[in-house]
């Protein structure tokens, strides 16, 4: 039996439509039509030509119904010229993302999930309170953002070669129980990552039901964003006066965001007016730090970490590819891509601190010191 | 003799911080240059801009000089700019089109430009010719203090459009320029914050807590 909306999801995710389909299998586009929209039985040739053009193993078409991920529930934040059949894709990929970890996890104990949902509070006051839960100082930069989301159960995945218009999108799963998830471009830098993940972290702390107009919504998760990375009691106190480019460039390693989000947080709590806030974007335009701010200041982009934890758990470090590919019915390649854009475990970060500390361990490990002794000892 | 660095973007590392703290400080008085003709709807007037501009950067420059740093600014009149640190004396100059100004008529203005106060009046030392020389590394081996030109430029809003470091050699009269040793451009501060830690570097960071169902947390550590 073939399932008709495992062959919609391939199709989408090859961006082909079903007439492009249908013209390299060689059929009249009704016959793709049909085939997504009933479970029946298909020739085989014509399921093997699917699977052909599609890259997509014969059993992904036979297996169940995955996850739903209803478009209405999908929070984009990208530029207004993403496609719509990059948006379908994207969809797509987040749902066979979605799917692995469940398969993944089935016999793992779920990670907690621990952050609170808000109605009728300002976003500022939603930022604060997220912070306190996620056991964050309030007036301290955060580091490691993703990690500190997928440790309190929310499920952060990448999406390789993403349309670079494309920056993140997030929903509640439909599933039981329901999953906060947030989808991110793997090819953002760090700070744009950053406030992409915090940005999503407010849709889904301030619109569990989403209402209003999108506008709106997104204006919430914006505020919520620039109250979370960079709380105002922080900033007044860090901004110093006169404020010019370069101190604020200054605090951008540090707070791990943008030297633009900074000028706009800056205007945001009137610390610029607003000539002074359109001469420095004059300025960051003219220099051509719009798009792409110094690579002296760039922060290293975080990557997800969940499904290839998952999978190092369940196949090894580095995983079995073929076995995870078998698992979900995958190819290889794709998998492989999948993780790929995961972080392993010698991708995790290893801060200064951590080196000190090993540095520190070596030392005391050493034969050949002489340790000196306080006077009186 | 002093020990100098013999190439010219070493020495323009070695005045970094100053001129840097200038540069930051120029942008902003170009601002407050641009601000107040903007407020008064008038047009730009550019001698009275550039003296707000260096007022500004004077300010900034004073107000943003830490106790340890080792350049010293000089109080001159008509807000210009003068900065020592070490064997280095740097003068804040507008120029154009890429060009400084030629020195005035005054003998230390004239000196400056030749390197001439500079020279020890040694005995075997014809420093005379030293500036004559065309030579840079004839010229650093004999000379123990170096006088520079800050070179910076604006456009027509009065946006600061360049700015070089130059060591001058010999001024000339106006319609002959400037000849210098060497001039090197300078680039935007934020291009010289450099290993400063970032955000992720602060703190360790922890794996996932993710185990089969059977297993604890206890027995992961043990493992």
């Amino acid at each position: 039996m073939i399932n008709g909306l495992r062959v919609k999801q391939a199709r989408e995710i090859c961006k082909l439509t079903q007439i492009e389909l249908a013209t390299k299998l060689k059929v009249h586009q009704s016959v793709i039509g049909k085939m997504e929209t009933d479970v029946r039985e298909w020739p085989d040739e014509l399921i093997r030509g699917v699977a052909l053009q599609t890259g997509f193993p014969v059993a992904f078409f036979q297996q169940g119904l995955g996850p739903e991920f209803p478009l209405g529930s999908l929070l984009f934040r990208c530029r207004a010229s993403l496609p719509a059949n990059e948006k379908t894709r994207l969809r797509q990929i987040a749902i066979l993302e979605f799917e692995l970890t469940e398969r993944l996890s089935a016999r793992m104990k779920p990670i907690d999930l621990h952050i609170p949902s808000f109605n009728e509070v300002s976003p500022r006051e939603a930022a604060r309170i997220t912070r306190t839960t996620l056991g964050l100082p309030p007036d301290t930069p955060v580091p490691h953002l993703l990690n500190k989301l997928e440790r309190n159960g929310i499920f952060v995945f990448a999406v390789p070669e993403a349309d670079e218009r494309f920056d993140a999108f997030s929903l509640w799963s439909d599933t039981e129980p329901r999953r906060p998830v947030i989808i991110v471009s793997s090819n953002k830098p760090g700070d744009r990552l950053r406030m992409n993940c915090a940005h999503e972290l407010g849709h889904l702390v301030l619109h569990r039901s989403p209402r209003g107009n999108l506008d709106e919504l997104e204006k919430q998760a914006r505020g919520f964003a620039a109250e979370f990375l960079m709380p105002e009691e922080a900033m007044r106190r860090e901004i110093t006066m006169p404020i010019a480019v370069t101190s604020l460039a200054r605090l951008k390693p540090r707070w791990g965001v943008s030297v633009q989000a900074l000028v706009v947080r800056a205007y945001e709590l009137q610390m610029l007016t607003e000539r002074q806030y359109r001469y420095m974007f004059e300025q960051i335009s003219k220099l051509g730090w719009r798009k792409r701010e110094p690579a002296n200041l760039d922060i290293k982009p975080e990557k997800p970490r969940l499904l290839r934890k998952l999978s190092e758990i369940a196949f090894g470090v580095p995983p079995d590819v073929k076995k995870i590919a078998s698992l979900a019915n995958l190819s290889t390649t794709m998998i492989e891509e999948l993780l790929q854009a995961h972080a392993g475990k010698a991708d995790l970060p290893v801060s200064a601190k951590g080196e000190l500390s090993k540095v520190i361990a070596e030392v005391d490990k050493a034969t050949n010191v002489l340790k000196f002794k306080k006077v009186g000892d | 003799m002093i020990t100098k660095p013999d190439e010219p973007e070493q020495i323009r590392d070695f005045v970094s911080d100053a001129i840097n703290t200038v540069y930051e400080g120029l942008l902003l008085g170009a601002y407050k240059a641009q601000e107040y003709f903007d407020e008064g709807s008038k047009e730009i007037n550019y001698p009275l801009a550039a003296n707000i501009a260096r007022y500004h950067a004077m300010q900034y420059v004073k107000s943003n000089r830490r106790v340890d740093d080792p350049y010293y600014l000089g109080e001159l009149p008509n807000n210009s700019i003068e900065i020592r640190q070490d064997w280095c004396l740097i003068k804040v100059l507008k120029g154009r089109n890429g060009e400084p100004p030629t020195a005035t008529h005054t003998v230390r203005s004239q000196e400056f430009y030749h390197q001439q106060p500079m020279q020890p009046n040694l005995p075997g030392i014809n420093w005379i010719n030293v500036w004559k020389s065309r030579d840079w590394k004839t010229f650093l081996q004999q000379c123990t203090r170096l006088n520079l030109i800050l070179c910076w430029e604006v456009d027509y809003s009065y946006n600061i459009s360049h700015v070089q470091l130059m060591c001058p050699r010999q001024s000339g009269r106006f319609w002959q320029g400037v000849k210098t040793f060497w001039r090197l451009p300078v680039p935007h501060p934020v291009l010289g914050i450099l290993n400063l830690p970032t955000v992720d570097e602060t703190q360790e960071v922890e794996d996932l807590p993710v185990f089969f169902e059977e297993h604890t947390a206890e027995q992961d550590n043990d493992d």
